[in-house]
């Protein structure tokens, strides 16, 4: 009898959880669980790209290029949506770079067409092309390039002169490897590069051994970070601690930060807006893949996965928890509602895109000048994302947090010397 | 009795509060805002007359007026471009005024290109206008009319330099219909921006409260500082002499880096006279935002060199680095006291992307 009893009480809270408000600490704990969980889907699939890549240089066929590239798409599902992180932990801010740097100027790694250009105002380097070039001129001085190594490429050429362009690692980096330009402007196509570039045998551009070797240290790389990074949110990792050591509001704060930056300065601005009006299509997320499309839903859902506490994993399981939605909820439903309401617009305009690629009408068409409908729905997209950042700067007025600046850096790491 | 007249006086501050935030942010739009659009109106429309006359007989008198007249309609520009609510959101028309900064070099590579193409076609002004933004504003005119070389001779007789002509036009035409248009759309008829925010404290299709308004316009506020800081002082400095991008500053080609930044604090200055301080019963707060604004205008008056070889010169390095440092304690003392103070969110900044 007692222990029905008992029984039927945890039988209602369990159906009851939904409607409690979860404890702050609670809510912190489980977006880390989230982070572990999606940094490492994130390295599960970059191993599986970096098999993918090991094939292809042992055998670089078409068929092995074509699964390599497969496995670069594959990895950037997780990846994109753990982008909900990066504003706010500054541990994973400062080193996103290394992974996600973009745009570059892909001059500095392999050749590229003339169409590239022949100045540039921001970057000296941004023809060096390593993979032709085993000495370089960097910064007034020779760099021995003779050996494509790890040192190399992530401590000498990625962003050497402080020039963000200069990225020499990362998926970008990857995928400009795998693909090639893409030199279809705003028509139909992304880069086309032949496997041939990675046949020593057949090596119609050059150094075909140098190019094999620079994606497979790079690859490498790859793996190595998200290692790192999976490590940080760990039961006793650093991400973890600094995010937990902190006063509750701020942990939420920050929670609120990454979903704020993100949806607004950096994807509605940076990445989106920035195209639509150049009509550029270099001014894509992934200007050689042409799989635009993908990243943004992703990060978008990355933004709603933090919210509401649940992340879907690459194997299919469902990770869930006490969210940021159920305080929100507490604190004010309609708010919470509305943020709701305005995380899934998004996620219903960033589906009318990946609709749109899919039926052959690629991001970078869709950007393009004299393409009304795919502007307007590029546009539907942003304006969705700006009307969720409204929102989730009620939410964090509903929340009380409001004395927390959002903008990282210099107010969180010296709150004394701002209030 | 008690609960009543303890109810009233949880009350009366508050509609209080409403008329005062609604009057506060209509004197910010009858004093600095439409006065600061028709101003731009004005500059560009004299910028395009002298256009005209510049492209009819192109020569040394007719190019000394346009740049003189390029500085006054930057002028009027710096002076407002803090405001990023109501008409100038729409369109994106602040990126075709003026893009800047140009990471990607997207300016000299579409300008390059059109420039090649010269086809007479593309400047038709519903062409123009629905191109790429990067050719349409300051940032290309300033290309244009202010080129590494001497000027003389691009716009000479010659198909190629007919075609630069007809783009300086386009360009001034461009920039003179869209400045009336935002000054037009704020100040004309039931449905002007000026009445979005009169009757906002009842709430319309663009604002929930007239709360709403002043936590926009604080935005605004505070991303100009950002930008200022960021943008415009530090990504030309770079971490070190070795490192200093003197082509990263704003303007650099004709010479008016610091001269936007004086402008930008005017500006500032006058939003936030009229939008916070003036409702401010906190006289200390005003003092400080007063003396460190006073402050910031004096190191900027005291560097003598253009800012894009003030960067790499070890003195004018450290006034810029004084005058950033100055701009941000300026920064701290709106988003921290005087949003508190006022209890105005800050929300996020446009510039967080990278």
């Amino acid at each position: 009898m007692m222990k029905k009893t008992l029984l039927i009480i945890s039988a209602a809270l369990v159906s009851f959880q939904a409607w409690s408000t979860p404890d702050e600490k609670q809510v912190l704990i489980h977006y880390a669980d989230l982070a572990y969980a999606m940094y490492e889907d994130s390295l599960i699939t970059a191993k599986q790209l970096q098999q993918a890549v090991n094939r292809l240089i042992k055998q670089p066929t078409e068929a092995n290029l074509k699964a390599a590239k497969k496995a670069w798409v594959e990895a950037r599902v997780p990846y994109q949506q753990t982008e909900a992180y990066r504003f706010g932990n500054a541990i994973v801010d400062d080193w996103e770079g290394k992974v996600n740097a973009w745009p570059l100027d892909e001059g500095l790694i392999d050749y590229v067409s003339a169409s590239y250009g022949k100045e540039s105002d921001e970057n000296i380097y941004y023809t060096a092309n390593v993979i032709a070039n085993p000495s370089l001129m960097l910064s007034g001085r020779v760099i021995d390039a003779t050996k494509i190594t790890k040192t190399l490429l992530a401590d000498t050429l990625h962003e050497v002169d402080g020039i963000e362009a200069n990225v020499a690692t990362g998926y970008h980096a990857i995928e400009f490897l795998l693909w090639g330009q893409d030199l279809n402007g705003a028509g139909p196509g992304a880069g086309a590069r032949s496997a041939s570039d990675f046949n020593t045998q057949i090596c119609a551009w050059g150094n075909c051994d140098r190019r094999a070797r620079y994606l497979e240290v790079v690859t490498d790389l790859l793996v190595e970070e998200l290692k790192w990074m999976t490590q940080q949110w760990t039961t006793d990792g650093e991400a973890r601690k600094v995010l937990l050591e902190q006063d509750t509001k701020s942990g939420l704060a920050t929670i609120l930060t990454g979903m704020g930056s993100l949806s607004y300065g950096e994807l509605a601005g940076e990445r989106m807006k920035l195209g639509l009006m150049l009509h550029d299509p270099e001014e894509e997320h992934d200007c050689f893949s042409d799989n635009t499309h993908w990243s943004h839903y992703y990060d978008a859902m990355g933004i709603r996965n933090v919210y509401t506490g649940s992340y879907r994993r690459i194997d299919g399981s469902l990770v869930k928890g006490p969210s940021l939605s159920d305080l929100v909820a507490a604190a004010d439903a309609s708010t919470d509602k509305a943020l709701r309401s305005a995380l899934d617009n998004t996620q219903t305009k960033m589906q009318t895109l990946v609709d749109s690629a899919m039926a052959g009408k690629a991001y970078d068409q869709m950007i393009g000048e004299n393409n009304d409908r795919g502007n307007r729905r590029v546009m539907a997209a942003i304006d969705a994302l700006l009307q969720q950042t409204r929102q989730i700067e009620k939410a964090v007025t509903s929340l009380k947090l409001d004395a927390i600046a959002f903008e990282g850096s210099d107010s969180l790491d010296a709150p004394k010397k701002v209030f | 009795m008690k609960k009543l007249s303890l109810l009233m006086l949880c009350l009366l501050p508050t509609t209080h509060v409403v008329a005062d935030e609604t009057r506060f942010n209509l004197m910010t739009v009858d004093n600095f805002i439409i006065p600061g659009y028709r101003s731009m109106a004005e500059s560009t429309n004299a910028l395009h007359q002298a256009a005209e006359i510049f492209c009819r007989q192109p020569d040394e008198s007719g190019l000394s007026m346009l740049h003189s007249r390029f500085h006054t309609a930057m002028d009027s520009w710096q002076r407002i471009q803090a405001i990023q609510i109501g008409p100038i959101e729409k369109r994106m028309r602040t990126f075709r005024i003026q893009f800047w900064p140009d990471k990607r070099r997207s300016v000299n590579r579409h300008l390059t290109s059109l420039l090649d193409k010269a086809e007479p076609a593309l400047l038709e002004q519903q062409r123009f206008t629905n191109g790429s933004v990067a050719v349409q504003g300051f940032s290309a005119l300033e290309r244009l009319l202010f080129p590494l070389g001497t000027v003389a001779g691009q716009f000479s007789a010659s198909p190629e330099g007919d075609f630069r002509c007809r783009l300086v036009e386009s360009i001034t035409e461009n920039l003179s219909i869209i400045s009336s248009s935002i000054l037009d759309e704020w100040q004309t008829g039931k449905s002007s921006h000026r009445q979005l925010i009169a009757t906002a404290a009842q709430g319309n299709a663009r604002y929930n409260d007239s709360s709403e308004v002043s936590a926009r316009l604080l935005n605004n506020l505070f991303t100009q500082l950002e930008r200022i800081i960021e943008q415009k002082i530090r990504r030309p400095l770079g971490k070190d002499e070795k490192h200093s991008r003197g082509k990263r500053a704003e303007s650099w080609r004709s010479g008016r880096s610091l001269r936007n930044i004086t402008l930008n604090l005017e500006g500032i200055e006058q939003l936030n006279q009229h939008a916070f301080l003036s409702r401010l019963s906190h006289p200390e707060i005003t003092t400080s935002i007063h003396h460190t604004m006073a402050e910031s205008k004096a190191i900027l008056s005291k560097i003598e060199i253009p800012l894009n070889g003030a960067v790499a010169d070890p003195t004018t390095r450290k006034q810029l680095v004084l005058l950033a440092e100055s701009i941000e304690l300026l920064k701290h003392q709106v988003i921290g006291k005087l949003a508190a103070e006022l209890d105005i969110p800050i929300g996020f900044n446009s510039l967080d992307g990278d």
